[in-house]
């Protein structure tokens, strides 16, 4: 764009060196502020570097965390440098720019000059022409006259005026001359401007810095932790790429067992979950690689996991490994590969199919669809696993598979237990699994090494829970299995293995199934169960209820003294109490021994209860002890106005101890208690508030005593409330 | 433990001091926008693309000095934890 304030038709209407030298200045200074503040971060991370690494924290860590600090230096000096030259560019530019429109002005003002003249002169030669021509008329009319004397005189005026004629054109010719040359030279005034504005974007262009390193700072941390094992493992740049991360992985393998692989093994998982952290990283490198090698490394694996002296190196590889196989699954192409290869490993050919099976089986995030082929794979390869001799006890243990050595079958709980969603397919949907195939899934768990013999189903439940991402959603899964398929031996193990899953299995049959499906479930799982079974199941249900009441009574919870609380806390009560009805009546009528077991129930109830809240022992008391007596065996009990009596009262203290601890439950309580009677008192004590005639207390009490006759079906309550 | 308390709370000061730095890398002064007619147009240009770099830079290393940070918090934290565990055994 043209300066403005001039007039540059003088040079075709065109400015020749355009621009503002103020603004190059002041971009040149804003650009060296950031340099100026990119020499300060700089020093701050140098320093932070320094003084971390000069201080007390010690260790490997502590060394691969500064190493990791200051691979962040090259970026900040990179940008100190970049911004001080693009600074310093600009500066020329400006001060360049400032001297070429120096030679402009100069120039403009000898070309406005010289047209001025030229244009003045060519005024004057146009008047002079006027001149020559009247000259010529008073020739021609002296002539004519005849007169030599008025002619001689005519002419000498004309030739005078002609030659003035003459030399102001000629003047006017060298003016335009001058000008000529004057646009010339501005012309290449304007090529300099272009040539140098051209220089200095050049030189800024070249302060433009490559893509930061996009490594994270943990996987950075990986890397030092590697190369500080093992010298040369990590490339300089510490840049990884697919390629790079195969040879980490490979090399890693191929170290000898110590202390040096044990580190690397940390460094790598650390460095692999943050390439797998990089967008598109994880498929480029399975890509990469291929699946022919991804099948090697997981046979490479089970080859460590035989020479593995800190039983941890094996399974740190294989899970840094899956990091990057359960992302890269996501891609729609990886999956079909990774699908591909565990089908054709299902075929279970060698010892290097069983690795693959069981390796991508651990791997957590797996995507569902990989994951469902997986375990369809490995449930029709169940027949040949059951055939298979076992790989020990000459081979030793495995730390990374051991299932595969004491048990092959275990493979099926290994990879249902890790993708819940395979497990649903496999457990409850029409997958094709039998009632055989569903034992030898529940027959399996413990630790997947000993134990393994025998219907352990409790054990194989738990292995299942353990190693679930969703233990509750597997939870739910096992018990729809077990309720579809049934369960052939004492279910008292597996239910106490459901029971940390109560709330979840309750919420499950309250949105769907309805109450009945726990309770048949119950049933089922307690069919020919043991005295012993049946205390045991009685205190892991007493476990599992208590949590649920913990939760309803939480301090935490807004609403569990106001005007809602009882309502709330009978609702909660509610399946837990049918929870224990179906559990203690099913076994009472299993038992033969029912005045033992009576006993032992209670004992197992009072040894559990006080431990997790004391405010609920003495609900949970009085309801087993209530159904027990409802079955009279002869025992000496309490009738229902009796319990209903003394549950409530429970739960008068319960609600004073919550009044008393938590002021905002007090203040819940007064305001939703306004017109009920005196507010309770902000300080008061659990003793002193259940000492209180509270009319509104009173009223809770009521609700969940009718809460109450409903869920156990008593007569109506007597004397309470009326 | 006395010992454990000097550790959390060495790293926890490592930790915010490399969040500070995060802080104030991440509040490094930008150019601004040009006027192309004003600086040139080529310069501009090459000034814009440079500067995008420059940014990215910034972001990755406040990024980067951030997780340095939390990584010493993280650090802090898991000896918090074991201290904490410590600190309910009477005769430790």
């Amino acid at each position: 764009m043209n300066r403005p304030g001039y007039d540059w038709s003088v040079f075709g209407d065109i400015d020749p060196t355009p621009g503002d030298v103020a603004a190059v200045t002041a971009a040149s200074r804003a650009v060296a502020d950031q340099a100026d503040q990119a020499a300060t971060n700089l020093a701050a991370l140098d320093t932070a570097g320094v003084t971390i690494g000069a201080g007390d924290w010690t260790g490997q860590t502590a060394t691969a965390f500064t190493a990791a600090l200051q691979t962040l230096l090259p970026d900040a000096l990179a940008h100190q440098a970049a911004t001080t030259a693009a600074a310093e560019a600009l500066a020329g530019w400006a001060a360049t720019l400032e001297g070429l429109q120096g030679e402009c002005d100069s120039l403009y003002s000898q070309a406005i000059a010289t047209r001025d003249q030229r244009d003045a002169t060519n005024d004057q030669a146009g008047r002079q022409a006027q001149t020559v021509a009247a000259a010529r008329q008073q020739l021609q009319a002296a002539t004519a006259a005849g007169d030599p004397v008025a002619i001689s005189q005519a002419r000498n005026r004309h030739l005078d005026a002609a030659r003035t004629l003459d030399g102001l054109r000629q003047t006017a010719a060298n003016l335009t001359r001058d000008l000529d040359r004057l646009q010339a030279a501005a012309q290449d005034l304007a090529s300099r401007h272009v040539a140098s504005e051209g220089v200095y974007a050049d030189a800024v262009g070249e302060a433009r810095l490559p893509a930061p390193n996009a490594t994270a700072f943990t996987g950075r941390v990986g890397n030092a932790i590697l190369a500080a094992a093992v010298p040369g493992i990590v490339p300089d740049s510490g840049l990884l790429g697919p390629a790079e991360a195969a040879a980490l992985i490979d090399a890693v393998l191929d170290l000898p067992p110590g202390e040096a692989r044990s580190d690397a093994v940390a460094g790598l998982k650390l460095a692999l979950d943050a390439l797998a952290a990089q967008p598109g990283m994880a498929a480029a490198i399975i890509a990469h690689i291929g699946t022919d090698k991804v099948e090697e490394i997981y046979g490479d694996i089970l080859a460590v996991g035989y020479n593995d002296p800190a039983g941890t190196d094996a399974p740190g590889i294989l899970d840094a490994f899956n990091g990057i196989v359960a992302v890269a699954s996501h891609d729609p192409q990886i999956a079909e590969t990774l699908t591909a290869m565990v089908q054709a490993a299902g075929a279970v050919h060698d010892q290097h199919d069983l690795a693959v099976l069981a390796g991508i089986g651990r791997a957590v995030g797996l995507a569902d669809d990989v994951a469902l082929a997986l375990a369809a794979a490995v449930t029709a390869a169940m027949p040949t696993l059951e055939a298979l001799p076992h790989l020990g006890p000459t081979h030793g243990t495995n730390s990374a598979f051991p299932e595969l050595v004491a048990h092959p079958e275990a493979l099926l709980a290994v990879v249902l237990g890790h993708h819940p969603a395979a497990a649903t397919s496999v457990l409850v949907d029409d997958s094709g699994l039998n009632d055989d195939m569903l034992a030898i899934v529940l027959a399996l768990g413990g630790d997947g090494v000993d134990g393994l013999v025998g219907a352990n189903i409790g054990a194989a439940v738990g292995h299942l829970l353990a190693g679930a991402d969703d233990p509750d959603a597997m939870a739910i899964a096992i018990a729809e299995a077990i309720k579809e398929h049934g369960i052939a031996a004492d279910g008292a193990p597996t239910l106490i293995e459901l029971a940390p899953h109560i709330d979840a299995l309750v919420d499950h049959a309250m949105a769907g199934p309805g109450q009945q499906w726990l309770g048949e479930l119950f049933t089922i799982l307690l069919s020919g169960t043991t005295v012993e079974g049946a205390v045991a199941v009685t205190a892991a249900l007493l476990d599992g209820s208590v949590d649920i009441m913990a939760d309803a009574v939480s301090p935490a919870s807004d609403w569990a003294i106001a005007d809602q609380a009882g309502r709330e806390l009978a609702h909660a009560l509610r399946p837990a109490f049918q929870s224990l009805k179906l559990a203690i009546e099913a076994a009472m009528n299993a038992s033969n021994a029912v005045g033992d077991s009576i006993d032992a129930v209670l004992d197992a109830a009072l040894a559990i209860i006080p431990v997790k809240l004391p405010g609920i022992q003495q609900l949970i008391y009085n309801a087993v002890k209530y159904v027990i007596t409802q079955h009279d065996f002869n025992q000496p009990g309490l009738n229902s106005a009796q319990f209903v009596d003394q549950t409530t009262e429970a739960l008068g203290g319960l609600v004073g101890q919550v009044l008393a601890d938590n002021p905002a439950a007090l203040e819940g309580f007064n305001e939703a208690s306004v017109g009920y009677g005196q507010p309770v008192p902000a300080g008061a004590t659990a003793e002193q508030i259940a000492a209180m005639d509270l009319e509104y207390m009173d009223n809770i009490t009521l609700v969940l005593a009718m809460e109450l006759e409903q869920i156990l079906n008593l007569d109506p309550p007597q004397g309470v409330g009326q | 433990m006395a010992i454990l308390q000097v550790r959390i709370d060495m790293l926890t000061g490592h930790a915010s001091m490399l969040s500070d730095a995060a802080t104030t890398i991440r509040s490094t002064p930008q150019p601004g926008r040009v006027d192309a007619d004003a600086v040139g147009p080529h310069v501009a240009a090459a000034l814009a693309e440079a500067s995008a770099s420059w940014d990215a830079c910034i972001d990755g290393l406040a990024d980067q000095a951030a997780a340095a940070g939390a990584f010493l918090a993280e650090q802090a934290d898991g000896w918090a934890r074991i201290d904490a565990t410590f600190s309910q055994v009477p005769w430790l």
